[in-house]
């Protein structure tokens, strides 16, 4: 019998300069009242936000608010067991879900100065840092595709989306970077001009 | 096209079939109160699924038709993992989302949808039981793993939840390994079934195969004006149980009638002649135009292993008429009697899938 236990095969998350893939996470989405996020921030050795639509990150690990009693963790694919022991047995008298989804999605990362641009192709947000500052994360949209978006730094994010989106995410957002280059990305096109 | 699907179905009847069953939607069910929304939710009575098995649930929308239909798995006495039509995933956990938060906001339960964490290969026909079993480190023989067993193991060292299920007929399992491990899973499977003849097989080969059974596919046989006594479904419900959602719409007299349409097989004089589906379904030949229909055509399909056609049909009284002599118009005119039969054509007492 083959030993397949490290024959993963992601799908591939990258397309231009801005998205890069990150490697493959260890991922629980939480459910469950107050006390179970104060359970869980004891165990997972990570802040658990009460506060809406933040994430909180510490040594690699990070809890990211999704809804009043929701949350995503992420620890490094490495941690994926040792995670979900310390959460099961912190939690085991209260009630509370657990679920792993660590591939249910993959996650990439926006990186430089052109990465609220692309993401505003397809977002309905207003990205400006005023109004999604660092460290303020949401489940939103990018054009067809739902994804949960991540301000991890001043000019990156990362995006976790549905496996079976990838592509389409990847693709969309190559489309914005090929119509959007840093020499001309924020000015008028011609074409729109002619429609003024 | 035809000769590919039969061939395929020759194989999965007489050897190993392999099928790629990802896109079922799965919603993972967990909390204290788990049971309790099941049973409120399904038709089915929950209680009674101990850890370790599965059943077949019917989902109704509070009209009393069937809105929903999968195999859900007790994996914990607080955690089911529940699958769904491929189409109806996301509308399914919006509507239990939507009973949750509205009508049953004290319940302590949580939904998550798994339809993408996991890779699900189907293994099917006879051979099935003897491909599996070099490759898991569970004991997967008929008395430890019996018809609607569900058990956790690993698959070459891959973490597995493994379904003894069947949409087929035959001896079935169905092999859930988390999404990224799916493309290696297939493939040492395939390499395991090259000397038990393995297949792979497609969605329209799984139609037919499911149709020699009488399963139902929900929105092919159904069309949202479908109790489940209609499509044949009365014995999932659960009989004690004082509510679910559609439980009061099927105690309207209406829905209780003997004349509604109910899911029958259909099969033609001509046994080479494959009826269209969608087609009417007529008491006399020559009725004069505009004639009522008794119901129209669900399902139909050439059988290879009954070597003749079968169909599935909504008909107006429909069990009442077994044996019955019906006409099917045909789209180049004339009509194709056909004689009202059960739903399954093949292995009618489930020898096959208990193997």
């Amino acid at each position: 019998m083959p030993d397949l236990s490290a024959a993963r095969s992601p799908p591939r998350f990258d397309a231009g300069r801005t998205l890069a893939p990150l490697p493959p996470a260890a991922r629980y989405i939480l459910r469950g009242a107050a006390q179970v996020r104060a359970a869980a921030e004891k165990a997972a050795g990570v802040g658990v936000p009460a506060e809406a639509c933040r994430a909180i990150t510490r040594d690699g690990r990070a809890a990211l608010w999704l809804g009043p009693d929701e949350w995503l963790l992420i620890a490094p694919w490495a941690q994926a067991a040792a995670l979900a022991d310390e959460l099961t047995r912190a939690l085991a008298a209260l009630p509370h879900s657990l679920v792993d989804v660590s591939h249910r999605q993959s996650a990439a990362e926006l990186r430089g100065p052109l990465a609220a641009t692309l993401l505003s192709a397809g977002c309905p947000l207003d990205l400006d840092e005023r109004a999604f500052p660092v460290g303020m994360c949401t489940r939103t949209v990018l054009a067809k595709a739902e994804m949960v978006l991540w301000r991890t730094a001043d000019e990156v994010f990362r995006i976790e989306v549905a496996r079976s989106f990838v592509t389409y995410v990847a693709e969309f957002l190559a489309e914005a970077e090929r119509t959007s280059t840093p020499d001309r990305g924020m000015e008028p096109r011609p074409q729109l001009e002619t429609f003024s | 096209m035809h000769t590919a699907v039969a061939r395929e179905c020759r194989a999965v009847r007489s050897a190993c079939g392999l099928f790629d069953a990802s896109t079922l939607g799965k919603v993972e069910v967990v909390g204290p109160d788990a049971v309790t929304f099941m049973n409120r939710l399904y038709v089915n009575a929950w209680d009674t699924l101990t850890v370790g098995r599965a059943r077949y649930g019917v989902l109704l929308r509070d009209d009393g038709y069937v809105y929903d239909d999968g195999v859900v798995a007790r994996l914990a006495p607080d955690r089911f993992h529940v699958t769904t039509t491929t189409g109806g995933a996301a509308r399914v956990l919006a509507m239990m989302e939507d009973y949750l938060q509205t009508e049953w906001s004290e319940l302590a339960v949580w939904l998550t949808s798994t339809t993408e964490q996991w890779a699900v290969i189907a293994v099917q026909g006879p051979n099935a039981r003897q491909v599996l079993a070099s490759l898991v480190d569970i004991d997967i023989s008929a008395a430890s793993l019996p018809h609607m067993g569900v058990a956790a193991g690993r698959i070459c060292g891959v973490p597995m939840r493994l379904f003894r299920v069947s949409f087929t007929g035959e001896l079935g399992f169905e092999v859930n390994v988390p999404a990224d491990f799916g493309a290696a899973v297939w493939e040492a499977v395939w390499a395991a079934g090259q000397t038990h003849g393995i297949t792979s097989y497609g969605t329209e080969t799984m139609h037919v195969l499911r149709a020699e059974k009488g399963y139902i596919i929900v929105g092919q046989d159904t069309d949202g004006t479908v109790t489940p006594d209609d499509a044949g479904l009365s014995w999932a419900i659960g009989r004690n149980k004082t509510d679910f959602v559609g439980k009061r719409s099927l105690q309207r007299p209406a829905m209780q009638s003997s004349d509604r349409r109910q899911l029958v097989g259909l099969l033609t004089a001509d046994p080479q002649r494959v009826l269209e589906e969608g087609s009417q379904v007529l008491a006399q030949p020559d009725a004069a135009v505009p004639v009522r229909p008794l119901g129209h055509v669900t399902s139909s399909y050439y059988s290879a292993a009954l070597g003749r056609s079968i169909a599935m049909a909504l008909v107006a009284g429909g069990r009442g008429r077994m044996g019955q002599t019906l006409y099917v118009p045909l789209e180049r005119g004339g009509v194709a009697p056909v004689q009202v039969a059960s739903p399954v054509f093949y292995d009618q007492k489930g020898v096959r899938l208990n193997a």
